[in-house]
């Protein structure tokens, strides 16, 4: 009696949680099957795929996306690198340096936490309007690296902190600088959370969509998340080769994932708690 | 854990360290702390970005919540109590009480000069208009007097800590709906849109617990590889940008092709609606033929905000309450097994009550993450929140200040005002959600 009790619920539970994947899922599978339609067949029947497919929408929809995505790329990648070098190189003085004002400067950077973005955006534009950075990809991967700041040097200098300092120690006996330290203690042993980080803050820039908005004005300069919503904003829609470039541009995320599963669903739960 | 000391003689030494610390400080000075402080200059500045530049002092704040000499008290009366109940040391937070009352005490004598002379000084056919106004007032009003009955009469303990706190908000909320519906202060828009994220955070209240329910359903299954299965599975829509998930969204509710409106049409729903809304609802939005613009339509799109996303179940979600419910040992559940507790009273008795921090938390990262929203809005709506501005946001009105009116400053004043709200509610976070961690 008790097993079967058990099994029952198992079932419940079974069938409450596909409940929320097919819905999770749904929007997915629309996509991918509208964008094997044109827009009669769409009109006709928008659930389910029917021949004739039309694999040329892929095409098309290429053509739609393929500046964005390569900026987009090329924006997050750098980006990405250069806030975890910099990061890296100052959570490790924070973690190993006592040094005159740290404290001050540690609240500082912490303070940006209280700090909501919504209040900066109107004066960073005129920032960027002074310094000459509107409308290039340059000043947007400042804005990112900027942004990734305080989480990164956050987690980094517990990281480093609780590496054991004998080992620092002994590099700096042989002659090591705070620089070599960084890259040949530091890095081997952080791989993981590096990795993890990294993740993290790419798809931070990949889904940014604010920034772009306001900072890039040229449509061959533009990012994927605006790039995306003009598509949307086309007054006669190809809705087959639009949903084609959304499948489109969630294929570079979707390789990251293949190749980084398991730590994408840690750092997803770590960024989660943490953030 | 022992750092190398760098002091002021061996600085120069030490120059590298300096060095290394300088991309991450210029990068957060120059594009985090200058903006913000411009931010806050600017906020007393009629400017356009270009050429018009003149300061004009207060008149942002003014334009936006109307007199401040009665608001000023009233918010200053309010923070200050507020904070007394924060603080640690007993004569920082008696001080800062007595001044929190003191400047409330202040606050309500004005107003109720202000309110003798408005009564006295307003027709009665203008008065008629304002009656919804003065009937919430009265009626916070009285639930302040009731709360105060009630911590006179009750004894110490946390029901009369909550009547306490009743006696504190009721009557400052009464003097806000005072000042914004009596006087009907300020830029209707702001106050229009402080109303959208009031509905929509309770929306969201109840939106919290499908997560809830869905980490412990993943949870309660006894196989390791099915949960990890499961936790992977949940994770894979993560992987498509946000962008795509918004836009096809937007696409389910399209009037005309949507599948939303297919769905109805094909469920016999549409019917339902309809009967609704002819002998109920009285919108005139659902009438044969069946074509509701659910973003489209004002009486429609604060609906179709709210229901959004649905199932609400959210990735990040499940994967915090997953985290806070690995925590619980198995002798817990085998003693709840033994005492006969069924499974409704394992999630009140055990997990709900393990899982509380993690549950605060995202309360107050959503609340805090409604005030900020305005990007979901700008893609949907567009930058006006949509017809009679229904769907408007604090953010959006900003953003919509700035970049398509080229108010700047008063757009600066409309993100201090938010950024303050922000603040007090980081502060409530850091110092009630984080600590117990």
């Amino acid at each position: 009696m008790a097993a079967r009790t058990k099994k029952t619920h198992d079932f419940a539970k079974h069938s409450l949680i596909w409940f929320v994947l097919f819905f999770a899922f749904f929007p997915l599978y629309i996509m991918f099957e509208i964008s094997l339609k044109d827009n009669a067949q769409f009109v006709r029947n928008p659930w389910f795929p029917f021949p004739p497919y039309h694999w040329e929408n892929w095409r098309f929809g290429w053509q739609l996306v393929n500046s964005y995505i390569a900026n987009s790329i090329l924006v997050s990648t750098v980006a990405v690198a250069a806030t975890l070098v910099t990061a890296l190189l100052s959570a490790f003085v924070f973690a190993r340096y006592d040094f005159p004002g740290k404290t001050a400067l540690w609240y500082l950077l912490l303070g940006l936490l209280f700090m909501p973005g919504i209040m900066n955006l109107v004066p960073l534009f005129i920032l960027m309007k002074d310094l000459n950075l509107l409308n290039s990809l340059v000043g947007l991967t400042i804005l990112y690296t900027v942004g990734g700041q305080v989480f990164c040097v956050f987690v980094l200098r517990n990281f480093i902190e609780d590496i054991p300092s004998e080992l620092f120690e002994a590099a700096q006996v042989d002659g090591a600088g705070p620089i070599q330290q960084v890259f040949r203690i530091v890095v081997p042993m952080s791989g993981s959370i590096l990795a993890t980080l990294a993740i993290l803050r790419f798809l931070g820039s990949w889904n940014n969509f604010i920034q772009p908005l306001v900072f890039i004005s040229d449509d061959f300069k533009q990012l994927i998340p605006v790039g995306l919503m003009r598509l949307d904003g086309e007054y006669v829609k190809q809705w087959g080769q639009m949903m084609a470039g959304f499948t489109i541009a969630a294929i570079p995320l979707v390789l990251i994932f293949l190749f980084t599963m398991r730590l994408f669903v840690r750092g997803l739960t770590a960024g989660a708690v943490k953030g | 854990m022992n750092a190398q000391k760098v002091t002021w003689k061996n600085l120069r030494e030490n120059w590298v360290i300096f060095a290394m610390l300088a991309p991450t400080l210029i990068g957060i000075a120059v594009f985090s702390y200058i903006p913000a402080v411009q931010a806050v200059r600017r906020s007393f500045y009629n400017w356009d970005g270009t050429s018009v530049e003149e300061l004009t002092g207060l008149e942002n704040l003014r334009r936006l919540l109307g007199d401040l000499r009665l608001w000023t008290p009233l918010l200053l009366g309010a923070v200050l109590s507020g904070l007394s109940a924060l603080v640690n040391g007993e004569r920082l937070r008696r001080t800062l009480r007595s001044g929190g009352a003191l400047a409330l005490l202040w606050a309500f004598g004005a107003l109720a000069f202000d309110a003798s002379r408005f009564f006295s000084g307003t027709s009665k056919g203008a008065m008629a208009e304002v009656r919804g106004g003065l009937l919430q007032v009265l009626g916070l009003l009285a639930l302040g007097v009731t709360c105060a009955v009630a911590a006179h009469r009750l004894g110490e303990g946390r029901r009369r800590a909550g009547a306490r706190l009743g006696v504190y908000l009721f009557p400052i909320l009464a003097a806000i709906v005072y000042l914004i519906r009596v006087r009907q202060f300020g830029d209707s828009l702001l106050w229009g849109s402080f109303r959208l994220i009031f509905i929509l955070i309770v929306a969201n209240l109840f939106k919290m617990w499908p997560s809830i329910f869905t980490a412990v359903c993943i949870h309660r299954l006894r196989s390791e590889r099915t949960q990890y299965l499961y936790r992977v599975l949940f994770v894979v829509p993560m992987i498509i940008p946000q962008m795509v998930g918004l836009l096809i969204w937007k696409f389910f509710y399209d009037p005309n092709v949507g599948v939303l409106n297919r769905f109805l049409v094909i469920t016999h729903l549409d019917r339902f609606l309809m009967w609704l809304d002819k002998w109920v609802l009285h919108l005139g939005v659902f009438v044969a033929p069946f074509k509701p613009a659910w973003l489209g339509d004002p009486s429609l799109i604060i609906p179709a905000l709210i229901f959004w996303g649905f199932p609400w179940v959210g990735v990040i979600g499940v994967l915090i309450y997953l985290a806070g419910l690995q925590n619980i040992s198995q002798d817990v559940y085998e003693a709840a097994e033994i005492d006969g507790i069924g499974w409704w009273g394992k999630f009140w008795r055990i997990e709900l009550p393990l899982i509380m921090t993690q549950v605060r938390l995202n309360l107050i990262l959503m609340i805090i993450g409604t005030f900020q929203a305005y990007g979901f809005q700008y893609v949907l709506l567009g930058a006006e929140g949509g017809p009679q501005n229904k769907g408007l946001t604090p953010g959006l009105y900003m953003f919509y200040q700035a970049f398509e009116e080229q108010n700047y400053g008063y757009a600066c004043a409309i993100g201090l005002i938010l950024f303050f709200i922000i603040l007090v509610l980081t502060v409530i976070n850091q110092k009630y959600v984080r600590v117990e961690k």
